[in-house]
């Protein structure tokens, strides 16, 4: 290192961190003149949404998606640097919405499942491995009268090709999620004790 | 594993085109991978495995908030480490901006004032980041839509004096020198001339957006004309720099990319034949 004693750390009242944090502030407050970066920060989680949670933006359709969506990343800003993590809570904002305004548009509950079993698929093509699984299986409950229905669970195993989803969905039981190799598993536990299958 | 070199030009590898890559092999030089995306195990790690036993990789990275003034994230530096590690790229890259403040995460490319305090406190986290990983690393010039007053020098010498400083390399992105032309009014050949070139070690080349009157670097449509004459002018000066093509948003097909891969190979293949003599067919 050339200038170690220029490279001390720098303070909180340091001009490049006060001006470092005038820009971020103005990007969250939506300034005229950072008005690209604002529209990217909302944009890129907004995108991330999207990525993840697949089958419920088609179930939901473009619009009512991407309200949802704006409203959750105004509320939840990040909380890692991996963005393919964000959106863990957005299943919660989609349950909500049955005291919501479109309350009888969608069957909610069902809806909130499906992100549910989105974000659980998510987490374990990124998760850490082990000697032979992927990460610990996400386990996801809900109302046993919870069920998704039949076309949603063909169109979530055409969107997540890698993952292997058992034919029926609901919530007798709760529905784990785990990795074997190179697919992806998505199955209720009951059926995972009957067939004698799942994550070890 | 052994490292094998990134020549020519090569492609920036997303994830909805793995698969098809690790089927077809398709006749690419080498990928460039978003590391972010394989940091943890998974999948996405298996697939990049796979991939990398057929083609020499470059590691660029979006999140290591090198310009920051928040410590280095330990845990990403590590799983970073790791995978560099165990991949040995030909090249690991990240970019000269700040991603995080004040525990905020803002998952953008976000530019910092362009003073001393700045060249030393970002040479200083890429030498960190350098020692810590045993090898150098290039750092990439942003596409920027903000000017700040506090910017004592220009984009060039910035870059300049970070890379004398930390001893790295540097990433030159013909997009993001573009827009800042035609956005801040900055000119492109003066920025290129205030770069020492010989430390270039990869060209980015991509497409933007136009919104709202300004060009945004989307990486969302083919490359432009003055792009691409950029280029052609870049590769008269040094032709043997690795090239990139990238393109994140509306991801096309890999056809698509493979044609504007052609396109930057042809420029390259030309000049590398001016410079050694040999005139290609």
């Amino acid at each position: 290192m050339k200038s170690e004693q220029k490279r001390a750390s720098l303070g909180q009242d340091s001009a490049y961190n006060c001006a470092l944090t005038a820009f971020a502030d103005a990007v969250l407050e939506g300034r005229d003149d950072v008005a690209p970066y604002t529209n990217n920060y909302l944009g890129v989680h907004r995108m991330a949404l999207g990525n993840i949670y697949l089958c419920v933006k088609e179930v939901l359709g473009d619009g009512p998606f991407a309200a949802l969506a704006g409203v959750y990343v105004k509320h939840f800003p990040a909380s890692q640097w991996d963005v393919n993590r964000y959106g863990e809570r957005f299943s919660e904002l989609l349950a909500a919405q049955v005291n919501g305004v479109k309350a009888d548009a969608f069957d909610w509950p069902a809806i909130a499942a499906l992100a549910a079993i989105e974000y659980a698929i998510t987490e374990q093509y990124y998760a850490d491995n082990d000697l032979k699984h992927g990460g610990e299986p996400t386990v996801i409950e809900a109302e046993a009268t919870v069920q998704l229905h039949q076309g949603w669970i063909h169109r979530l195993a055409a969107l997540h090709p890698y993952a292997d989803i058992a034919a029926r969905l609901s919530f007798e039981s709760s529905v784990a999620v785990w990795r074997e190799d190179l697919r992806i598993k998505v199955m209720p536990v009951d059926l995972i004790l009957d067939t004698g299958d799942g994550p070890s | 594993m052994t490292a094998i070199g990134c020549k020519g030009v090569g492609l920036g590898l997303r994830s909805p085109h793995l698969r098809e890559v690790i089927r077809d092999t398709p006749d690419v030089p080498w990928f460039e991978v978003h590391i972010c995306n394989y940091m943890g195990g998974g999948l996405s790690r298996a697939l990049l495995a796979q991939i990398s036993e057929r083609y020499p990789l470059s590691f660029h990275g979006v999140n290591l908030n090198l310009a920051g003034v928040e410590p280095l994230d330990e845990g990403y530096l590590k799983r970073l480490k790791a995978a560099v590690d165990e991949f040995n790229p030909a090249l690991v890259s990240e970019h000269a901006c700040f991603n995080t403040h004040q525990g905020q995460f803002f998952h953008d490319l976000m530019p910092v004032p362009f003073t001393d305090e700045a060249v030393f406190h970002l040479a200083g986290r890429v030498a960190q980041v350098q020692e810590l990983l045993g090898r150098p690393i290039l750092i990439e010039n942003l596409s920027r839509y903000f000017t700040y007053d506090q910017s004592e020098m220009s984009e060039g010498r910035f870059m300049a004096a970070v890379c004398e400083e930390a001893d790295c390399g540097l990433l030159l992105d013909l997009n993001n020198a573009y827009v800042n032309q035609v956005n801040l009014g900055e000119d492109l050949n003066q920025f290129i001339a205030e770069l020492p070139l010989e430390r270039v070690g990869e060209i980015h080349l991509a497409g933007f957006t136009e919104q709202n009157g300004m060009l945004i670097d989307t990486h969302g449509a083919p490359i432009c004309d003055a792009v691409w004459k950029a280029y052609k002018d870049f590769c008269e000066l040094r032709a043997d720099v690795p090239c990139l093509i990238e393109w994140d948003n509306n991801l096309p097909s890999l056809q698509t990319l493979m044609q504007q891969r052609d396109v930057a190979q042809g420029i390259f293949d030309e000049a590398s034949g001016k410079l050694t003599g040999v005139v290609s067919a």
